[in-house]
């Protein structure tokens, strides 16, 4: 299992790096202008309001935009980390044990005396590596910047927040994972189908504040049970995050029980 | 003795799929056998080895590798089994040497000096990038990798593709090697001469069933009874008829006059009767080993 996980993160380091740097440069540019923001928010918040209440809804889960929570939500957490995080575990669930079937190269792995479960442990292994490490980039610069331009925020709470945002792309990564280590999809399916889910989920949980009958089906998404605001604010039941965390170590034990019985394409 | 290799009514039926792709397979390979498995493209070959390396699993029947059960026994048969595929794949961007440190770590070798033998014995490039090298290198690459840990039992499928005849020759040297060593051989070709040359025995597989087996002595004792072909030039009329009725030979007329003989068995009968006429030219033309090897895959069908 190390030499597998050790071998992906060799592989996998300069795409690591420039996710952290990504995510990162975009965590800080946005925080730098927090200082504008809040020196206007008198103009803004009269711009803000003449805007149409989706608009508002698809942006933040907050309701005062200008607020430290709401410009960090708006600009950052409710949105657009998100969607990095889930794009970079998808590409990860889609590709780690896809990418070497389709090439070939995973039959000179399963031609080894590695069991085809510590196999893909190895494989998870790597992948949850490459999401901690960009995630604790991440948030190390949030939690700078965020300092360094006086938002009013707990640093610990932004921490968390971030942690919420990455653990749900990781939902996502891990039924990419499954469909993948299952043989039900290629790994270009089974990450269109896992972003098709995420991405779906928000818009629907976005805008199921304008319309009454998307309230039910919405609880039925992940997305409705992140709300970044409450993180920073304290108020946010974490058995939300208990809940996402239990889907993705089932997501894992499906992709486990099946790609350790099923035939391996060639 | 134990079989090495024992395969009992091995079926594999594709999901999906309307025809078996292995239709009860038995046979049997000794320790230090080199069994060669022939067969056209699409006949099964590939299934069969696949299976027994547990990449796939079988419908029916049973297999075993050194008296482990190839489903049950999966990893443990890994420990003991060199495994070449028929693509080889690799990663493109490690070098042959990060390549063999890495499979090392998966399968410690039992000795440096196998790897280091083998580089040296294939003139393997373990310096450039996958990517960089050509198909006969890459192969070079897979070939080591099946042979370095020095397994009991070695499963090639079409080892030889993209190698030029000097490695061919390296890589028939290694297979002899590790059977003398006491290893077993399942070897997977379309190539009826290079079979001939390196096994011991034969297979032949035809739309998922084993159609026939032979010692290669066999093969080669088929070979004093092989058709040999000859074109013919005639100075006046050529003697068609009288050549049509010699037995063992079959004739046909090519545009320009001349006759091209096939001879089954004897010689001199035909022979004795060019004699007789004005030959302007002959010419032999030895039968294509691999054309033999349809022949009697056609009549063993």
């Amino acid at each position: 299992m190390i030499p597998v996980l050790l071998s992906e993160l060799r592989r996998r380091r300069w795409a690591t790096a420039g996710w952290s740097l990504g995510i990162s440069a975009y965590i800080a540019l946005n925080l730098l202008t927090y200082p504008i923001v809040r020196d206007q928010s008198k103009a803004l918040g009269q711009v803000l309001a003449s805007l149409p209440g989706s608009f508002k809804t698809m942006v933040s889960d907050s309701t005062d935009l200008l607020s430290p929570a709401g410009f960090m939500s708006s600009k950052i957490l409710y949105l657009i980390l998100p969607m990095l995080f889930t794009v970079l575990a998808v590409s990860l669930g889609s590709t780690l044990l896809a990418r070497e079937e389709r090439s070939g190269t995973l039959e000179l792995l399963l031609a080894r005396p590695l069991p085809r479960r510590r196999l893909l442990a190895g494989k998870m292994a790597a992948g949850l590596a490459i999401m901690a490490i960009v995630t604790v980039a991440a948030s190390a610069i949030a939690i700078l910047f965020s300092w360094r331009v006086g938002l009013e925020l707990s640093l610990l709470r932004i921490m968390q927040a971030i942690g919420l945002s990455a653990l749900m792309g990781l939902m996502f990564g891990g039924l990419a994972l499954a469909l993948s280590a299952l043989g039900r999809a290629t790994g270009r399916g089974s990450a269109a189908l896992s972003a098709a889910l995420a991405v779906g989920g928000y818009l629907v949980v976005s805008l199921e504040g304008l319309a009454d009958w998307l309230r039910w089906p919405a609880k039925l998404l992940p997305y409705h049970y992140y709300q970044p605001t409450e993180v920073l604010l304290g108020g946010y039941n974490w058995l939300n995050a208990w809940g996402f965390f239990a889907i993705t170590v089932i997501l894992a034990a499906i992709a486990m029980a099946g790609f350790s019985r099923r035939d391996i394409g060639g | 003795m134990n079989a090495a290799i024992s395969l009992n009514g091995l079926s594999k039926v594709y999901a999906g799929a309307a025809e078996p792709a292995l239709r009860g397979v038995s046979l049997a390979i000794a320790p230090g056998e080199i069994y060669g498995f022939l067969g056209p493209n699409g006949a099964g070959k590939s299934t069969c080895i696949r299976t027994l390396m547990g990449f796939i699993r079988p419908t029916a029947g049973k297999a075993s590798i050194l008296g482990l059960d190839i489903v049950k026994d999966s990893v443990a048969i890994k420990r003991r089994v060199g495994y070449l595929a028929g693509e080889v794949a690799l990663y493109q961007d490690m070098t042959g040497r990060q390549l063999m440190d890495y499979l090392s770590a998966l399968q410690p070798l039992k000795s440096a000096n196998c790897l280091r033998r083998l580089v040296e014995d294939f003139q393997a490039e373990m310096n450039r990038p996958v990517r960089e090298l050509s198909k006969g290198n890459r192969q070079k690459l897979g070939i080591i990798q099946a042979f370095a840990h020095q397994p009991e039992v070695l499963i090639l499928d079409e080892p030889t593709g993209g190698l030029d005849p000097l490695m061919q020759e390296v890589f028939y040297d290694l297979v002899a090697t590790a059977s003398g060593d006491g290893a077993s051989v399942f070897f997977s070709s379309h190539n009826l001469s290079e079979v001939q040359r390196v096994c011991r025995r034969i297979g032949f597989i035809k739309n998922g069933r084993l159609v026939a087996e032979h010692p290669v002595n066999r093969q080669e004792a088929g070979a004093k009874t092989a058709r040999q072909r000859f074109i013919v030039s005639f100075d006046g009329p050529a003697p068609y008829f009288q050549i049509k009725n010699l037995p063992g030979v079959k004739v046909s007329r090519q545009n320009s006059g001349d006759l091209t003989i096939e001879v089954v068995g004897e010689l001199a009968p035909l022979l004795k009767l060019l004699g007789q006429c004005r030959v302007k030219r002959l010419t032999s033309r030895e039968q294509d080993i691999e054309s033999e090897f349809l022949n009697l895959y056609q009549e063993e069908s």
